[in-house]
């Protein structure tokens, strides 16, 4: 069964727009019939599937729009072309360490970010122990964000992120950072999920983890697709 | 999009509303001594000084004059404040507007949350006013019809701010200019002649139609002449929606300009 449908999605940006965003800009760029307008393409006609309990790893180099892709997907940037069409709840953690508020504690990032993910603050309340737990920073939980290493906080967004009660769930670059048995951890617990019937798209530069975890894999080369289908086949060509 | 759809967007807006609220009022409110207190020095010191300059001025035409005063100032202030954070609630956020998929009008809506709040600590600075000249106080409750009517307006108003700013970064400036001559037009510490050109301009100025609504209600219990109630109606139906429309509309493009 198909959880996530994506077909001949498109995107472009304009990365021209920043000169134009003040009133007085506009109005010198209309009265010049001067406009700055930039296109780049970030995303040609990409197409693919991830079934119900399938984990489907994204590779391609920086720049090759992988994370442009996963926002589209969940929702945060509208595709220009192409559709994109899921069967259960997104979750997505794309640069989430951004997302968490460093002068606000723990506790309070936490009831922060599950609301965020749609979780009521009831609920929150229940699983609250349990995400402290996972991400093992049961001894910061009134302590400020801002003096967490990158590491921790890695580990809290994720922790949030499985509690979530994802049924698709969005990894960008998650395990490049972290302690060893964490990652081990991390990877039984997305087992977990897999097994639970959650679908997992998976962006990461770690071959070997790719290699280990993912069903299939699409190789983003340019905003396009290069290879996709079998692990070991798109990674014999990457 | 259905009802059941509709109802489960709105749960969902209230929810993170709350969240999001009690966020920015812990951060706000960090390392500061005084808390919320800081909410009602601005307000007081306003009305103290406007009371100190005007009262013999106008004070003598103006019944209540202290009450006249603080009523158009705690007003004007809820509704500055939010528009004027609002304007930064997108632009500030960017964070998570690219991390994760959600409501962005709780952004503003939680602001408004934040600052209605603080107004209840200024509403009861007006109830002690209230005792002081002997005023009914069934009275002063008839404020509350008038701020809630003019709540939806100030959030229609902030969704426009809010979204329009991310597309025009200079739109701050320019309110920061708006509001200053909102302060001075409508009629705050000073009464408006009426069918003079003054009156006419502010037929069209929110704030004046609220702010006569809560002083007719409060300070003469009598219902405020029809041109009010219609304006006030009129007002708190269609800016909410307009704000709704406008911001639905623009907020597609939020996460690729910030």
């Amino acid at each position: 069964m198909i959880a996530l449908k994506i077909r001949n999605v498109s995107k472009t940006f304009n990365i021209g727009f920043m000169k134009n965003q003040s009133v007085l800009s506009r109005i010198i760029s209309f009265l010049s019939f001067k406009t700055s307008v930039k296109i780049l393409n970030v995303l040609s006609d990409v197409s693919f599937d991830v079934n119900k309990g399938e984990i489907l790893g994204l590779i391609g180099k920086n720049g090759s729009g992988k994370s442009t892709l996963l926002r589209i997907i969940s929702g945060i940037y509208d595709s220009d072309e192409g559709s994109v069409e899921s069967t259960g709840k997104i979750v997505s953690l794309i640069g989430l360490g951004q997302g968490l508020k460093d002068r606000l504690t723990m506790r309070e990032n936490i009831y922060l970010v599950c609301s965020l993910f749609g979780l009521s603050r009831k609920t929150v309340k229940k699983r609250f122990n349990s995400i402290v737990k996972f991400a093992e920073l049961k001894d910061f939980v009134d302590t400020k964000l801002f003096q967490f290493s990158s590491g921790m906080v890695q580990r809290l967004a994720f922790s949030i992120a499985i509690h979530s009660d994802p049924e698709i769930l969005l990894l960008d670059e998650v395990f490049e950072v972290g302690d060893k048995d964490f990652k081990k951890k991390s990877k039984e617990k997305l087992k977990e999920l897999v097994k639970g019937g959650a679908s997992i798209v998976l962006v990461s530069h770690e071959l070997g983890m790719i290699r280990e975890h993912c069903d299939k894999v699409v190789w983003l080369k340019d905003g396009m697709v290069k290879y996709q289908g079998d692990t070991e086949y798109v990674l014999s060509k990457y | 999009m259905d009802f059941i759809a509709i109802k489960d967007r709105v749960k969902s807006i209230a929810g993170l509303t709350l969240s999001i609220g009690i966020a920015d009022f812990k951060l706000r409110n960090e390392g500061s001594y005084l808390g919320i207190l800081w909410y009602l020095l601005n307000p007081l010191l306003m009305f103290g000084f406007l009371w100190f300059v005007f009262a013999n001025i106008l004070g003598n035409d103006i019944q209540y004059y202290p009450l006249y005063l603080l009523i158009g100032i705690i007003m004007y202030n809820l509704f500055q404040m939010c528009v004027s954070e609002s304007m930064t609630a997108i632009r500030g956020n960017g964070g998570i507007i690219k991390s994760v998929n959600f409501p962005r009008e709780s952004l503003v809506t939680s602001i408004i949350a934040k600052f209605f709040l603080s107004h209840i600590a200024e509403y009861i600075v007006l109830l002690i006013l209230f005792f002081y000249f002997k005023i009914p106080l069934s009275q002063s409750l008839l404020y509350l019809i008038a701020i809630l009517m003019f709540i939806p307006v100030i959030v229609g108003l902030s969704l426009i701010f809010a979204s329009v700013t991310v597309y025009f970064v200079d739109f701050i400036n320019i309110w920061d200019f708006v509001a200053r001559v909102l302060f001075f037009l409508t009629p705050i510490f000073h009464q408006l002649i009426p069918y003079s050109k003054l009156y006419y301009i502010n037929l069209m100025n929110p704030l004046y139609h609220f702010i006569t609504l809560a002083r007719e209600l409060c300070l003469n219990g009598t219902m405020p002449d029809i041109t009010i109630i219609i304006g006030s109606i009129t007002f708190a139906i269609f800016t909410p929606i307009l704000g709704l429309v406008i911001f639905r509309r623009l907020k597609y493009k939020f996460a690729e300009l910030i």
